[in-house]
């Protein structure tokens, strides 16, 4: 599953690489709610934020590039990664409502740990909406066996498997020495299992497609947007090549999603 | 108040991290409650903060500035600390609690560097390896406090760009955490962030308060009419409020930086002007736009100079036990001037954002044809200001 910043490196351009992103094969793509202070993210997507953040950002923009998405794709599902504030600030019902008018099929909040989702769950009354858009839970390598526990018997829509310590875009990336966590989540639920954090080549994707049931790329394509800012016409063409190098040597169901 | 068991004062506070810090979280929450009943934990602190901070600080009152006020007013000595601010209180805890807990790094952000320069040094003393990060921007204004880190020992990593400030440092601070969670301790440096962190530094803090309570009635035999403290995530305002907070006919008061004026977008008094949010881990006032994103904040104070604030300011504004005001750069920048010359004490320019406040605070109070009590917490000492109110009052 592709991840891209709403709006980066600009509105327009932006929709072009939702274009290629779906016709090289995604089964959904993560779309990034710009914050400004984006904590859990790494240089690259800090930096992709501060691109969208410049062209004066506001949600209205934000609902009319998913409806620029739902024209050209009608019937494609869209995930939407966002920081907590965002969601506070315009109100967590009326913020998924809205996302579930165009094809948003689940959120993923990097700054709302498992207690915190259900609290608020609870105090927004969200139970009913939560039926038709899923809130995705975390699984990261110092996620304690209790915490895993509690975490998998809620988890909808899928796991995000956090694959490193830290935060988006670092250059390791290994899921072997997690095998036993994965395998933990096994046993607790059949929710399927998508790996993030670190995948930048085919090598980490063929990893990761083995051992999970798909992966994100995210700091890989912001990389390519940040190489190319000067002639955003090639953006697509690039990205396009990079995709097919990245999914070499994986069979279409085992990248589920990828 | 303690916060429940999710680390809420009434609706704010909480833990908004990622999944992978929250064990951390929990395993500090759970460390700190058994260590705070170890005898020998304790004993350690209070000689630490005796021996080698400088406690008890005295509470001195002004009376060159009170006669030119009409006011009795006492001054609370945290600027005699060692280092030179109240942030020494909190670093030795976390510090010795860090040791304690078997941490091998520590880490922490700075804004006006105090906080840095304290973590700095009683990592020096405790042997423990320390990163400080800390804003490009402050960095600039407060080079002296970047210099003096490095002479501790300590890593200075700049951060944020050429604008970066105290955000900036907490947040790579917190992705340093999240990538260093196995042998890191994160050192922050108020009562802001996720649960426990705002309890466990106003713990630390607090030591401001009970003092300040024994000795006004040591002084005056009687409470003080009221408490002013600057705010920047809160600390030292929560740290001297706690003495006083059973007391309800002491006004609290704490005082944020109206840097420009409120009216412009170049301050950051988010308990005067922000709505409740989430940033950087808690629930609590910040400033923020229509779609929830962080504002560009401004003080003359580095210390100040932060979008958010500690939670239980929040709850303590929204239960009306503590009021807060704001004071300009330019009244700051006044006081500054005033206290250094009346008094001989230069303050830091953080903390002379309470005193402008108690200025104009007095003047009505006299009004009604009283003069009233009042302790100032005077959180630190303006050295590192210097030459940055040189180079302002140059202009
Ligand atoms: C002297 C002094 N006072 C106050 C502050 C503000 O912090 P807090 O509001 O946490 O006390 C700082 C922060 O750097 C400081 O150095």
């Amino acid at each position: 599953m592709p991840y891209l910043a709403a709006g980066d490196p600009d509105w327009e351009n932006s929709l072009k690489i939702i274009d290629v992103l779906v016709n090289a094969g995604a089964d959904t793509i993560e779309i990034g709610l710009p914050f400004t202070d984006p904590v859990a993210d790494g240089p690259v997507l800090q930096k992709s934020f501060k691109r969208v953040l410049a062209q004066e950002f506001t949600m209205e923009k934000f609902f009319k590039f998913l409806s620029g998405i739902k024209k050209a794709h009608p019937h494609f599902p869209l995930l939407v990664m966002g920081y907590a504030n965002i969601f506070y600030r315009m109100g967590f019902a009326r913020i998924l409502k809205q996302l579930g008018t165009y094809n948003v099929t689940g959120v993923i909040i990097p700054d709302i740990p498992y207690e915190e989702k259900m609290r608020l769950i609870k105090n927004e009354k969200l139970e009913l909406l939560l039926q038709n858009i899923s809130w995705v839970d975390f699984i990261t390598p110092t996620t304690t066996k209790d915490r895993l526990i509690k975490i998998c018997s809620s988890a909808s829509g899928f796991l995000y498997f956090v694959s490193t310590k830290g935060v988006t875009g670092q250059s390791q990336f290994s899921l072997k020495p997690l095998q036993n966590i994965i395998r933990d989540v096994r046993k607790k639920t059949k929710t399927p299992i998508l790996a993030g954090f670190g995948i930048r080549t085919a090598e980490h994707a063929r990893e990761a497609a083995s051992l999970t049931d798909g992966f994100i790329v995210g700091s890989r394509i912001h990389e390519i947007i940040e190489e190319n800012l000067n002639k955003r016409e090639f953006i697509t063409i690039k990205l396009r090549t990079e995709l097919t190098k990245l999914l070499s040597g994986i069979e279409h169901e085992k990248h589920l999603m990828a | 108040m303690n916060p429940d068991q999710l680390g809420y004062y009434g609706d704010y506070g909480g833990r908004f991290v990622s999944e992978l810090l929250m064990p951390a979280l929990i395993e500090l929450e759970s460390a700190y409650g058994k260590l705070v009943k170890n005898k020998e934990f304790l004993k350690e602190y209070r000689d630490s903060l005796r021996d080698f901070a400088g406690r008890p600080t005295g509470l001195f009152w002004a009376k060159n500035l009170s006669e030119k006020w009409n006011a009795k007013i006492y001054l609370k000595r945290e600027d005699l600390l060692h280092t030179g601010a109240h942030k020494i209180n909190n670093t030795l805890g976390q510090t010795i609690l860090a040791k304690w807990m078997g941490k091998t790094r520590v880490i922490a952000e700075t804004g006006a560097g105090q906080h840095g320069v304290a973590t700095a040094t009683t990592c020096a003393r405790y042997k423990i390896p320390c990163t400080i990060y800390m804003g490009e921007e402050d960095l600039r204004r407060q080079a002296l406090n970047g210099f003096r880190m490095k002479l501790l020992g300590a890593e200075v990593v700049g951060v944020g760009g050429k604008k970066g400030t105290l955000r900036d440092a907490v947040s790579e601070s917190l992705r340093d955490w999240a990538k260093n969670i196995d042998n890191t301790h994160y050192v922050l440096g108020s009562v802001v962030g996720p649960h426990p962190f705002p309890m466990i530094v106003r713990e630390f803090q607090s030591v401001i308060g009970r003092e300040s309570r024994m000795q006004i009635l040591e002084h005056e035999k009687r409470l003080p009419d009221a408490v002013f403290a600057c705010v920047g995530g809160g600390s030292n305002a929560m740290g001297i409020f706690y003495g006083f907070l059973d007391d309800e006919n002491v006004k609290l008061v704490g005082v944020e930086a109206a840097g420009h004026g409120l009216n412009t977008n170049l301050h950051s008094a988010k308990l005067s002007k922000g709505m409740p949010g989430i940033f950087q881990g808690s629930l609590s006032y910040v400033l923020q736009d229509n779609s929830g994103m962080i504002s560009d904040v401004h003080s003359i104070s580095a210390g100040l100079d932060y979008p958010g604030v500690g939670p239980e300011h929040a709850y303590l504004k929204d239960t009306k036990r503590a009021h807060y005001e704001s004071v300009t750069d330019k009244e700051a920048l006044d006081a500054f001037q005033e206290l250094s010359e009346t008094e001989g004490i230069i303050p830091a320019l953080e903390s002379s954002h309470a005193i402008a406040s108690t200025k104009k605070w007095i003047k009505k109070y006299n009004k009604s044809g009283s003069s009233p009590l009042v302790i100032i917490n005077l959180s630190g000492r303006g050295d590192k200001d210097v030459a940055e109110v040189q180079r302002l009052l140059d202009l």
